[in-house]
């Protein structure tokens, strides 16, 4: 899992603190870009439930959509945290918006699109990820990774979704092979997908090994729960990855755990790392 | 205590050192030293971005032991917040009651989350001294303190938060609203699962789910 960028306050719009119904008119106005785009971020950082909300975020889309072949820069930029924001909503109401982002030529509003569809669980967007990551230009590594881990979150098991999956175990990018890992592990649950983490946890990259580490969160792998607390890592990421262990723990069987042990062992493995 | 010969060229080992594991190496030597004048040179180490090394510098800190607490307060990195949560993680461990103004102040107002999220911490471990009076003001100001915490606005400040109100709830009186505090994170105000678990498992053993 790559880090992403904009994922807090300070990079992601300056300004003075504002309401709801000042983020809601700054996003309805034309006159002010920055506005529109800070306020988009806004409300869905603040997780905004206003009804006018969704349909002032889905009128953004909109104007992209209709933008056709060159949307103005400004216009990219307020999709693009429009995308981001609508994975903090319940943005079902999107979906048509969301799904043709998916197919949209700006590489970048594909990557965001695919994680607003997974985050949302729309499983009509399986057999899209899957044609595109099968195509011969798969060079765009942070959109493979998007797709990829959409694929595990989305949690269709399907053949073709894990023969699709299964082409990039051995990809010699080693988070794109880290994000593989970790939707097989998501998808099937089986133990051999999560072989090659150890060593994974070993590289000499600080970015790849928070990656590998937040990978394995995700998955809610407990099988690496010693790993993850042992890595050679900041603590502030061991507690996001263990996070992901409490809240779904996945892989309980072979050890032996039900969910209440399972929970016990990480929380006292976050308290640690306090 | 070592002898100033071998303090100074442990010293002089960190300074010239050029590659991590280099780095490593020296600062290790410099925790054996075990010596309080170690201490500026383990916190600038602290600040260099490099986790498995700022651990062992950490783990001399804490050796220190209680003397080492006041110079780490006087010297806390005002520009570095990274260093900073490292040095109140050394705090937080060496537990001495003279960090408690700093911990309030750090939980309250210090714009790093690690820093919060370990400031939260030391105030459950610290070693509360005086009369029982004393004690028990001391006590009240760290409940609040944690209180007030688990507003924070993210999320592993709040975890840390429980855990703490849970260590000091332990030891001494169950008090009714630091009780309500964890009983507001296991319901569905708090978004964040983890938080939620954490605090019910707190109430789980103060008997007071």
């Amino acid at each position: 899992m790559a880090m992403q960028p904009g994922a807090d306050a300070t990079q992601s719009g300056a300004g003075d603190p504002i309401d709801e119904p000042e983020a809601l008119r700054r996003l309805e106005q034309r006159d002010d870009p920055a506005d529109r785009y800070y306020a988009a971020w806004w409300l869905g950082h603040e997780r905004s439930q206003h009804p006018r909300t969704l349909p002032l975020l889905r009128a953004a889309l909109q104007e992209l959509l209709s933008a056709g072949g060159q949307p103005e820069e400004d216009c990219r930029a307020l999709s693009l945290n429009v995308l981001r924001a609508m994975v903090h909503l319940d943005a079902g109401a999107a979906k048509e918006e969301i799904l043709s982002c998916l197919a949209h030529h700006d590489s970048h509003i594909r990557e965001e699109a695919t994680r607003t569809a997974a985050s949302e669980g729309f499983r009509e967007s399986v057999a899209l990820i899957c044609s595109q990551l099968s195509a011969d230009d798969a060079s765009d590594d942070r959109l493979i990774e998007a797709q990829i881990e959409a694929l595990g979150d989305l949690g269709d098991a399907g053949a073709a979704v894990i023969d699709t999956l299964v082409r990039f175990s051995d990809d010699p990018r080693t988070l794109i092979r880290s994000a593989t890992l970790r939707a097989l592990l998501q998808l099937t649950e089986d133990p051999h997908w999560a072989r090659e983490f150890p060593s994974l946890l070993q590289s000499s990259s600080t970015l790849v090994r928070r990656g590998v580490l937040l990978d394995l969160g995700a998955v809610g792998w407990m099988p690496a729960l010693d790993w993850i607390s042992q890595s050679p890592i900041e603590n502030s990421i061991k507690l996001i990855a263990l996070r992901g262990l409490a809240e779904h723990p996945r892989g309980l069987e072979p050890l032996s755990l039900n969910t209440e042990q399972a929970n016990q062992m990480v929380l006292a493995a976050m308290d640690q790392l306090l | 205590m070592t002898s100033d010969s071998a303090l100074n060229q442990a010293i002089a080992s960190v300074d010239a050192a050029r590659t991590s594991t280099e780095l490593m190496q020296a600062t290790t030597a410099l925790v054996r030293c075990n010596d309080l004048r170690s201490i500026p040179k383990l916190l600038e180490v602290i600040g260099f971005n490099n986790p498995a090394l700022a651990g062992v510098a950490l783990s001399g800190l804490v050796a220190l032991g209680p003397e080492a607490a006041p110079q780490i307060l006087d010297r806390l990195d005002p520009q570095n917040y990274g260093a900073r949560a490292w040095a109140v993680r050394a705090l937080a461990e060496i537990a001495d009651g003279c960090a408690m103004d700093t911990l309030v102040e750090a939980l309250g107002n210090d714009i790093g989350p690690s820093v919060r999220r370990a400031a939260a911490k030391g105030l459950g471990h610290l070693k509360l001294t005086g009369d029982p009076d004393e004690i028990n003001s001391q006590r009240q100001r760290c409940l609040q303190a944690l209180s007030h915490g688990c507003q924070d606005g993210e999320w592993v400040v709040r975890y840390s938060c429980c855990a703490s109100l849970e260590r000091l709830l332990s030891e001494g009186d169950a008090e009714r609203q630091a009780i309500q505090c964890l009983r507001e994170r296991t319901s569905a105000t708090e978004r964040v699962k983890v938080v939620r678990l954490r605090a019910a498992l707190a109430l789980q053993r103060l008997n007071a789910g």
